[in-house]
C-alpha cells in the first residue's frame, strides 16, 4: 500500500496553546474496494468520517485511491477504521442477510408464494406486479447491483417498494 | 435515526447497511483498543 503525505498544508489554530495541523494523505486503493467503503447511499464513508473526524474522498483515476484529510490523529484513526471495516463489513453484511433473507419466510409474502431464489422471486412477482429492474440495468442480473449490495438485497428492496406502491398486490 | 443493534433480525431492509456498518466500526474500535490504540 503506497501513500503520499501532504500533511501540514493547512495550519489551524485551536487555542493559544494548542496548534492542530490539518493534513492530507493519499492511499492507493483499488477501485474494487471503493464500493464497500462508500456503502449504500454513502452510509459507510459517512460513518467512517463521523467516527474518525477526518474527511474521506475517493479517487478513481489515474489509480484508485483514498484521500484522507484531517489532523494526524484523525487520519490515523480513519485509516485504521478503513482497513478494519474493509475486511469485516462484507462478512457482517452476509451474516445479516443470512438472518434476514429467507425467501420462504419474508413477512410480505403470502404462504402460497415461497421462491427459493431471487430469480424465482422476480418470476413469481411478475404475475402480480411489474417488478422492473433498476433504471441503470436492462434486466434482472447480477450486474444490476452497483453499490455493493447483493442481488438478493436489490430484489427485496425493489419488491418492498413495489409492495408499498401497490398496497399489497397479493390481496 | 436510531440504528438497531446487530443482534437479531433486521426487519427494515433500509437498515441492513447502517446496522452492518455500525457493527463493523464497533469491532474495529474494539480491535484497535485491544492493541492499545486510542480513538480519542
Amino acid at each position: 500500500m503506497f501513500s503520499t503525505d501532504y500533511a501540514n498544508i493547512c495550519p489551524r489554530s485551536l487555542s493559544s496553546e494548542q496548534k492542530e495541523v490539518i493534513g492530507v494523505k493519499r492511499y492507493e486503493m483499488d477501485v474494487k474496494y471503493h464500493g464497500i467503503l462508500l456503502g449504500k447511499k454513502g452510509v459507510t464513508v459517512k460513518a467512517l468520517e463521523k467516527a474518525s473526524g477526518a474527511t474521506i474522498r475517493f479517487e478513481t483515476s489515474p489509480q484508485g485511491a483514498l484521500i484522507i484529510m484531517g489532523t494526524d490523529n484523525q487520519r490515523q484513526v480513519a485509516w485504521k477504521l478503513i482497513t478494519s471495516v474493509q475486511a469485516t463489513l462484507p462478512k457482517i453484511l452476509s451474516q445479516i442477510r443470512d438472518q434476514n433473507i429467507r425467501f420462504s419466510h419474508h413477512p410480505l409474502l403470502p404462504n402460497s408464494c415461497s421462491p427459493s431464489s431471487p430469480f424465482q422471486l422476480v418470476e413469481h412477482l411478475g404475475a402480480c406486479i411489474c417488478l422492473s429492474p433498476p433504471k441503470h440495468a436492462t434486466a434482472w442480473t447480477d450486474s444490476a447491483c452497483e453499490h455493493g449490495e447483493s442481488f438478493t438485497e436489490l430484489v427485496w428492496c425493489h419488491f418492498e417498494q413495489a409492495w408499498r406502491t401497490h398496497d399489497n398486490p397479493f390481496i | 435515526m436510531t440504528i438497531p443493534s446487530f443482534e437479531g433480525r433486521v426487519v427494515n431492509q433500509d437498515q441492513v447497511w447502517p446496522v452492518a456498518v455500525n457493527e463493523a466500526i464497533i469491532r474495529a474500535k474494539q480491535e484497535s483498543e485491544e492493541q492499545g490504540d486510542s480513538f480519542k
